[in-house]
């Protein structure tokens, strides 16, 4: 039905789509530009396109979305919080009304994580601070929690939203130390059940649980080589200890409580450089969070992860360099390190154009980007089963190394026919989206053509060109324009960014 | 000092075979008949399983003393041979252990002493402890050595190649049989196009992916998936129930990885455990009795990167440790015996510990892979596998004849 419709539609606002859709979604776009939209962003859609041009330079779009916050998402926001209001809703509150298995997937425990996840789908295909959005998942997966365990069931959304997302262009240290204290890290690793030896709590006998204080030096900071030993994770499990989730859960609260009795108050000294005094409280952790937010191993892992990201899988060294040193300079203030990375040659390398494969997520959202959604909920909904059975469910990744940030890895023969079919879905009008065809052509040629210039906008590999122009010329008229275009988004000029 | 089992026990160590023949890439063996190669399955318990609960040393009076609340009360245990038991969880693998297939290897470790996951899983699965250089995992070395080039040759039950598998040689990830396959009338047609411009890109990631896809699409609809045996609705069971479709249709499968998470039980492990175990052991027995005949051909080994530590923490679980248990399963395994480094339990007194803290790994895992690249995948010179390790078929534990 809906694949019917979305022919008819095509032929109806044929007219309308070339004086507004082609005019800006299918304008042919420089190369760099792409580049730009693609790795600071989920790819172009017809505002950031044309906000590029207003804007006159591309330096001029990366300081704007170096600055959310003169970003209007108004609109979007209010749609979410209408669709998920999970995500407006305190940890506490949320835990409570959600606690209760109710036999339906969409009011019980597992209710945040598909609404969360929905929402996070549609920030990526709507939101105008795209760059935010790609730093919210970067450091969702920098500390990653398993959305499927006990507290982080609804912990997950508060460190998402309160924890990492007004920090992801702010102090590095302040968002350290606010997944610290969030329930769903608590619970995930532990912390919440890290006492000193003997402490008795709810009846049972407790002691220290070195999980937390070994991630938080091996995958938060540090680094597994960053010179701390097995003696030093003790040390910092006991410098956490106390650091818990409220017995009783309020619906107001955040999740955190430091339980000062279950603190152990003895000395404690890491690496031979940090020294906490004995008969000290909470302070003894803010102190571990400083030191190790300010760390030169860490302000090189950090930058040396974001290079990865945002530049290429085997970055230039002098680049790295370069960003750890304004992360130093600077206390961790992530915005100017990220100016660094954005701002430098290396960034607008042509070398590295097109040399990361798309994770599913990014897959997902530039193909949503590039076709067009009609239907938000519908297509969040559907995504939500896509992306998990792609590989990279959200919030669901299950080590704390959240998921890989690899070429290699994401180029897998389930992830590929999951997205064979996607694209063919979403070029049928199917699971939410709406495909406007902007093609008058009827010569194979230009059918290829003119798909490709609304489609792809940049140049096709020629190989590609033909091979796109033989599956015209096999297919009956009626069937030439969705089957090419969905084969189109399933080439490798499109799988890349 | 050691305690040595053979005092307890009084029994005699495992007979080794002949020593291989020197030479390369597979043994000269009669032509085989379809359905008979032999295949080699990894499973892995993400998360360091607590070998001590899974395979208890009830013998050891040691593991009672350090283990108050989460032992595996003496008594409930699945006895195998007067010294270890398996959890009762474990339940459903004790009849293959009775018939001879099921072997354990406990003690078994890593020459690495890293606690991290993700260190030690890297280290195990690219079968190179300590050198972080090498990224390339143990089959596909094996792979490459065995001249084993087709992608369907190795699968891994997933979205995405486990770290054993991923090398310069093509494997194969399926996540589910069941969705495997393309949409749409003209699937034939888009089916063509994808081929010609999959081969045609100079990005070769993408043209391997691309190839693959389509070389395996191809196979796997000749694949008949459905099965009499039940198999428990988990995603292990889902994993090893299509991975033995693919076998029983012989395709082509050798090598084979399925995953199982998480077994990271840092707290409140009585309850979390018999889940995880219970899971384990009822898709494993489905597995082996769907493989019918073609179990003979298969061996599974079971793994996980580390033990954990000998003695409980405060949150009723047990922080990373070293030494760890391993299984084997297989229709030529020597099972129904728990194999040991010669024949010695490290013991679990604080003197016999790994660092005061942990389970001593007295067999070096990759013993285990070698003898089974040797003895059973028939590989003559499993020595490449194994970068910066001299191979001694003295160490192999004795897993086949």
């Amino acid at each position: 039905m809906r694949a019917m419709r979305a022919t008819r539609r095509s032929m109806l606002l044929l007219a309308l789509a070339l004086l507004t859709h082609a005019a800006c979604v299918g304008a042919p776009i420089k190369t760099k530009q792409l580049h730009v939209l693609n790795r600071i962003g989920y790819g172009p859609d017809a505002w950031s396109v044309a906000r590029v041009e207003q804007l006159g330079t591309l330096e001029a779009y990366i300081e704007e979305q170096l600055h959310p916050e003169l970003l209007d998402d108004t609109a979007l926001d209010a749609q979410i919080a209408s669709l998920y209001p999970v995500e407006t809703m305190t940890y506490g509150y949320s835990r409570n009304l959600y606690n209760e298995y109710t036999g339906n997937p969409e009011t019980g425990p597992f209710a945040p994580i598909r609404d969360a996840t929905r929402a996070k789908m549609l920030r990526a295909v709507k939101s105008k601070k795209q760059l935010e959005q790609v730093l919210v998942d970067f450091w969702y997966n920098h500390f990653n929690v398993d959305s499927g365990v006990d507290e982080a069931r609804w912990g997950f959304v508060t460190l998402q939203r309160d924890a990492i997302r007004p920090n992801v262009l702010g102090s590095f240290e302040t968002m350290l130390k606010a997944t610290a204290k969030n329930p769903g890290m608590l619970d995930y690793l532990d912390n919440s059940l890290n006492f000193k030896e003997g402490f008795v709590y709810l009846g049972a006998t407790y002691g220290i649980n070195e999980n937390y204080g070994r991630e938080l030096l091996e995958l938060h900071t540090l680094g597994v080589d960053g010179g701390y030993t097995q003696a030093d994770v003790r040390e910092v499990a006991r410098a956490f200890t106390g650091w818990t989730i409220p017995a009783f859960i309020s619906t107001t609260t955040n999740g955190f409580q430091f339980l000062s009795q279950a603190h152990d108050r003895a000395e404690k000294n890491i690496m031979g450089v940090l020294n906490l005094p004995a008969n000290r409280n909470l302070i003894d952790g803010d102190d571990v969070i400083h030191f190790l937010a300010t760390h030169p191993k860490t302000a090189e892992r950090v930058s040396r992860k974001l290079c990865q990201r945002f530049v290429s899988e085997t970055p230039p060294e002098p680049l790295v360099q370069a960003a750890a040193q304004v992360f130093l300079a600077t206390n961790g203030d992530l915005r100017e390190v990220m100016r660094t990375i954005l701002l430098s040659p290396d960034f607008l390398n042509v070398a590295y154009f097109g040399t990361k494969v798309k994770r599913p997520f990014v897959y997902v959202a530039s193909l949503a980007r590039g076709v067009g959604i009609d239907d938000d909920a519908l297509f969040a909904h559907e995504m939500d089963g896509r992306l998990q059975t792609m590989g990279e469910g959200l919030f669901r990744a299950g080590p704390p190394t959240g998921y890989p940030d690899s070429s290699r890895y994401w180029a897998g023969e389930g992830p590929f026919v999951v997205g064979i079919n996607l694209a063919w879905s979403a070029m049928h009008g199917q699971v939410g989206f709406n495909p406007v065809f902007a093609v008058t052509a009827t010569a194979p040629d230009q059918i290829v053509e003119q798909l490709r210039v609304q489609y792809l906008r940049v140049a096709l590999e020629p190989s590609t060109r033909t091979a796109l122009q033989t599956l015209v010329q096999s297919l009956p008229a009626p069937a030439q324009i969705e089957e090419t275009a969905a084969t189109l988004l399933t080439t490798p000029d499109f799988l890349v960014h | 000092m050691a305690m040595s089992r053979r005092d307890f026990l009084m029994t005699a160590t495992a007979s080794f075979g002949a020593l291989a023949v020197p030479g390369v890439l597979l043994r000269a063996r009669p032509a085989r008949a379809a359905g008979t190669d032999p295949v080699v399955v990894a499973l892995y318990l993400r998360g360091g399983a607590d070998a001590l609960n899974l395979v208890v040393p009830h013998g050891d009076a040691g593991y009672y003393a350090v283990r108050p609340t989460i032992r595996v009360t003496a008594g409930t245990e699945i006895d195998l041979d007067g010294f270890f038991g398996f959890h009762p969880s474990l339940a459903p693998l004790h009849p293959f252990y009775q018939n001879g297939k099921l072997a354990v290897l406990h003690a078994c470790g890593s020459a690495s002493g890293s606690r991290s996951h993700f260190d030690a899983q890297d280290f195990m699965e690219f079968a190179a402890p300590d050198d972080k250089a090498i990224q390339v995992g143990w089959l596909n070395r094996f792979l490459t050595a065995a001249g084993t080039t087709a992608p369907i040759n190795a699968v891994t039950i997933e979205n995405q190649p486990v770290k054993a598998l991923v090398g310069p040689v093509a494997t194969t990830a399926i996540p589910a049989l069941s969705r495997f396959s393309l949409n749409g009338t003209y699937k034939t047609e888009r089916r063509q196009a994808i081929q010609t411009i999959s081969s045609a890109t100079a990005n070769s990631v993408l043209s391997a992916m691309g190839a693959n896809t389509l070389g395996v699409l191809d196979l796997v609809q000749t694949v008949n998936a459905t099965t009499n045996v039940v198999y428990p609705v988990t995603k292990l069971g889902s994993s090893l129930k299509d991975l033995a479709a693919l076998i029983k249709a012989d395709i082509g499968v050798r090598v084979a990885a399925v995953n199982h998470a998480s077994w990271d039980h840092h707290a409140n492990e009585t309850t979390a455990l018999p889940v995880m175990a219970g899971d384990l052991g009822s898709s494993l027995a489905a597995f082996a009795t769907d493989l019918g005949s073609d179990l003979d051909r298969t061996v599974v080994l079971v793994m996980s990167e580390f033990g954990r530590r000998v003695a409980e923490n405060g949150a009723h679980g047990c922080d990373h440790g070293h030494g760890g248990v391993m299984l084997a399963l297989g229709g030529a395994v020597q099972g129904g015996q728990v194999l040991l480094r010669d024949d010695i339990w490290p013991g679990l007194a604080p003197a016999q510990l790994y660092q005061s803290i942990d389970l001593a790994g007295t067999t070096d895992f990759r013993d285990v892979f070698a003898e089974v690249l040797d003895r059973h995948m028939g590989l003559n010179d499993p020595s490449p596998v194994f970068p910066n390790y001299v191979l001694d078929t003295q160490r192999y534990p004795g897993l086949f004849t």
